[in-house]
């Protein structure tokens, strides 16, 4: 076995290594995503029971309930307040376990539900605007960064930087009012024409229209950011011995600022990219409140502005769950991107 | 073929001091042709221009460099052509060996993605051009697993293999390589040799650039010695170690590490010149370091001393003296006290800035033949020249400035009667050279020799000081007066191991530093040849061998040098 000559045989004992080395490597990563998720889990579980005043007058404060003391005392037995707090906590764990998420008393659904029917739409928005946004980010920082001082670079970078300058609810507001209300060309609200009942291309056609509007807005506010970090990676980039191996080498131009520069210069764009779904997250949040769009943005407002505690926990909670799972898939993608990355 | 004719590259560098910009003279007027079929190696210090030669002769000098001549691959001009132009040429016609640093191979390609990539561009398929990247880097000696592996997962060595997997790829007819062999062990420093010569035998022409003396001479037939831009001397390589002609060439084979080198290494002395263009000297670059520069020196740029019979352009040193002078000729002398003969028909001649041992057991002659060319005593018959004057001739008092002698015994040259500082100032009051500044002058001299410099020292009288020490007073004044020639007759002999040690160190330094020549008289074969560059051995009045130190040691050619080396290994009895 030591002495095993056949090349087969010392790949299959190189494949059987990887895998050791790789349950290793998830064992360690699954360890430590395991234990972000519990203590969010319970910082979403606690922060209630410690907020000044009451957890019942707090959950059902939307309401015009008129709480009497033996409401009161019901709905402590209810909620199982009266039970110790470890005990509080296994059983919260385990309705979560169970998708249970609580109940919004003022939507009168499931807070399952209610974020369930909404993230979809996010998704939609926040994924094609987060590719769209690092497509355009990275050909605009390549083109710009290697006609370094010229026209196109310098008026690119003034243009970006001026709308880097915009929060993105006043460019959310802009766009609503000049192409919406001013022009008419796109719906002010919603992400599908009411009680229209369309279907396949037609239903398709609809949501792309709805989508429109929202999505440039949410694009163009991140598209100074990819840019800018693209640009300045690529400037440090192109100064690398490699750049210049490969001009050598009679590469053609395209081939040397894709392939071997920019190929290099995206790496900070994915080791930046639990930063990068924060931005869109917050710009998502105000950007579907303006336009109405029945996101999860828009159902956060709403659950805010009616206290509507079940639900701002529900929603919590699910995009913590989000947010860990992008991380998870980049830290697992980043060794095929960048070889250099070692697992120690 | 590759030429470069009149190449004159500078940097633009910007000065923060003051919004102005200054500029570098990274190559200055270079004129080299590689033949095909012809290996030519570049040496240099770094930063003496290698790389920037390498990279402009692909055009792809950075931006802030700007060129004037031409360079040309074999009929083709490519001075004036744009980066698209190039595209076609490069590594088709001429390929790089880029210097082995940083990130050279792209980290994110496999290696043998990076080897096929130019044969794809050039329309090859990809089996194809994978295929010839596997037998490239067999050819290479790179292990095979290794093909797949990215740049960071494979050692120095087998990236520089990769390097050059990479530039013979495409079977250019021009190879530059820049430090091939800067990061490779030594079994595969050797296999790079036989590949360079493959090349050259398939009709290549390559430039080799490396500061590995030695592989530059396994490599090329010619070597071209670059110092702060400038060509200095080209010459065959089989001339590099022993007889280089320019002083630089001869500084930088005496800093160089040697298998077969017996002496101390030496540094250059002095520092390398500015090469801004505002401080760009009038004379030869090379004067401030030079041991060996006179007036015009500093006035006018030599020009090319052509070497060889019929004086061959390939071969010439750049020098107003014509490469290393010699300082001391000894023709056919011969010498007797009364009836007992000490020396017959002697030649030998001292380099500038060389130093000669002149090995022999006592009663040989050596004191005799020191003496005679400090022109101390007379000799009977031949003749002495110094500095193509004859000895004699020269005005006594003037002579004995040029030349300091460390006797035997420190209490031979130094007075009882003295105390430390008079016997250090006497040579001064005797030229008549004693004034305000001496003071200060006999305190850098004991400071050079390493001895204390307070008052309690200097009042010392002799008998107070140890032998080491008292020696180190006798190289002090014997240095006070700059000396051309210093002569040291077995002044290390009585001294016990570690002070010998520590003295022949000073002696050593101290030679490189004035950059003076000198005789260093012994008995010791194995002190000579850790100290000299060249040894005469005396037997009998005669002298029976004389060639460079390793020479003698390696080979002594004489029954009485073997003798002498046996003695000293202590391999044989003497009966
Ligand atoms: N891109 C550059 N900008 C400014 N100065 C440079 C640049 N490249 C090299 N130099 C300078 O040019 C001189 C020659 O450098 P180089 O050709 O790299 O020498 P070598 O390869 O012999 O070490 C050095 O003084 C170096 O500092
Ligand atoms: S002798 Fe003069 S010209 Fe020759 S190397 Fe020395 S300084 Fe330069
Ligand atoms: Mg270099």
């Amino acid at each position: 076995m030591k002495k095993e000559n056949s090349s087969s045989g010392r790949n299959l004992l190189s494949i059987y290594r990887i895998k050791y080395i790789l349950s290793k490597r998830w064992v360690k990563i699954a360890t430590v995503y395991l234990m972000t998720l519990f203590i969010l889990l319970f910082i979403n579980f606690i922060l209630p029971r410690l907020l000044p005043g009451d957890v019942i007058i707090a959950m059902y404060s939307g309401q015009e309930l008129l709480i009497t003391d033996e409401l009161y005392n019901e709905l402590i037995v209810l909620h199982g307040l009266d039970k110790p707090l470890i005990e509080q906590f296994y059983t919260y764990i385990t309705q979560l376990a169970h998708g249970d998420l609580g109940y919004s008393y003022v939507h009168r659904a499931s807070t399952i539900d209610l974020i369930m029917k909404a993230l979809p739409w996010t998704l939609l928005l926040v994924l094609s605007s987060f590719i769209l946004s690092s497509i355009a980010g990275i050909i605009l920082g390549v083109e710009s960064s290697w006609r370094r001082g010229g026209r196109f670079d310098r008026l690119l970078l003034m243009f970006l930087l001026f709308i880097d300058g915009i929060p993105s609810l006043a460019l959310g507001i802009m766009f609503l009012s000049v192409f919406s209300l001013y022009c008419g060309w796109f719906p002010t609200a919603g992400a599908i024409t009411p009680y229209s009942d369309e279907t396949g291309i037609t239903y398709i056609i609809d949501v792309l229209w709805h989508l429109i509007l929202p999505l440039s807005a949410l694009t163009l506010s991140q598209l100074p950011g990819d840019y800018l970090l693209i640009r300045s990676s690529m400037l440090l980039t192109i100064r690398e011995p490699f750049v210049l191996t490969a001009r050598a080498k009679g590469i053609k131009e395209r081939r040397i600022k894709y392939l071997h520069t920019a190929r290099n210069a995206i790496l900070p764009f994915f080791t930046r990219i639990g930063i990068r779904v924060v931005y869109v997250i917050t710009g998502v949040l105000f950007i579907e409140t303006i336009f109405a769009y029945p996101g999860l943005g828009l159902l956060t407002y709403e659950a805010i502005s009616n206290r509507d505690l079940p639900l701002m926990q529900g929603i919590f909670t699910i995009s913590v769950i989000l947010v860990l799972l992008v991380n998870i898939i980049v830290d697992l993608s980043y060794k095929k991107i960048d070889p250099r990355i070692e697992y120690a | 073929m590759l030429k470069f004719k009149n190449l004159n590259v500078q940097y633009r560098i910007s000065d923060t001091s003051n919004a102005s910009d200054k500029s570098i003279i990274a190559l200055d007027n270079i004129s080299l042709n590689v033949n095909k079929g012809e290996c030519v190696s570049i040496i240099g210090e770094s930063g003496s221009g290698k790389s920037t030669l390498a990279l402009a002769s692909m055009k792809l000098l950075s931006p802030n460099a700007s060129m004037s001549g031409s360079i040309l691959l074999d009929d083709i001009d490519i001075s004036n052509l744009t980066d698209k132009e190039m595209e076609n040429i490069r590594w088709n016609k001429i390929s790089l060996v880029f210097q082995n640093y940083g990130d050279v191979l792209n980290p994110v390609h496999k290696i043998i993605d990076q080897i096929a990539e130019p044969l794809i561009k050039n329309g090859e398929s990809r089996s194809v051009a994978l295929d010839r990247s596997l037998e490239m880097i067999d050819y290479l000696k790179i292990k095979p697993g290794r093909s797949t592996l990215f740049p960071h997962q494979i050692s120095a060595g087998e990236r520089q293999r990769v390097l050059i997997a990479m530039a013979l790829i495409t079977d250019p007819d021009i190879l530059v390589m820049d430090e091939p062999a800067a990061s490779v062990d030594a079994i595969t420093r050797s296999h790079l040799v036989n590949i360079i010569q493959q090349q050259v035998k398939a009709q290549k022409a390559v430039l080799m650039i490396t500061h590995d003396l030695s592989f530059a001479t396994l490599c090329s037939d010619r070597i071209v010695v670059l110092y702060s831009g400038n060509i200095i001397e080209s010459l065959p390589s089989a001339e590099l170690m022993d007889s280089q002609e320019h002083p630089y060439t001869r500084a930088l084979v005496r800093s160089f590490p040697l298998m077969e080198r017996t002496k101390e290494l030496a540094g250059v002395r002095g520092i390398p010149p500015s090469q801004f263009l505002e401080n760009k000297p009038k004379g030869c670059i090379f004067a401030p370091r030079c041991t060996q520069s006179i007036e015009v020196c500093f006035q006018k740029r030599p020009k090319a001393k052509l070497k060889g019979l019929n004086g061959q352009s390939e071969f010439f040193v750049m020098c107003h003296r014509g490469g290393i002078a010699t300082m001391v000729s000894v023709k056919n002398i011969n010498k007797s006290y009364k009836d007992i003969t000490v020396l017959r028909n002697i030649s030998l001649t001292l380099d500038e800035g060389e130093i000669l041992a002149l090995v022999g057991e006592t009663g040989s002659g050596k004191t005799t033949l020191a003496y005679l060319i400090a022109g101390t005593i007379k000799l009977d018959s031949g003749e002495i020249l110094f500095r193509k004057k004859k000895v004699e001739e020269i005005e006594k008092l003037e002579f004995s400035k040029k030349v300091g002698i460390i006797y035997q015994s420190p209490r031979d040259s130094i007075s009882h009667r003295f105390n430390i500082f008079e016997a250090i100032a006497e040579p001064l009051k005797i030229h008549g050279l004693f004034n305000g500044g001496s003071a200060d002058k006999i305190e850098k001299a004991l400071r050079e020799v390493q001895l204390p410099v307070d008052e309690f020292f200097m009042k010392k009288y002799p008998h107070e000081l140890s032998g080491g020490e008292l020696q180190r007073v006798a190289i002090a004044r014997a240095l006070i007066l700059e000396p051309d020639l210093l002569i040291a007759d077995e002044s290390t002999s009585f001294l016990d191991p570690s002070v010998q040690a520590k003295i022949l160190k000073l002696l050593l330094d101290l030679q490189n530093e004035h950059g003076i020549s000198m005789i260093f008289i012994t008995h010791d074969i194995g002190v000579a040849r850790k100290v000299s560059d060249r040894i005469a051995v005396l037997y009998n009045g005669r002298i029976v061998e004389n060639a460079p130190s390793h020479r003698i040691i390696e080979n002594p050619q004489h029954e009485y040098t073997k003798f002498l080396i046996d003695a000293l290994r202590g391999s044989k009895i003497i009966k």
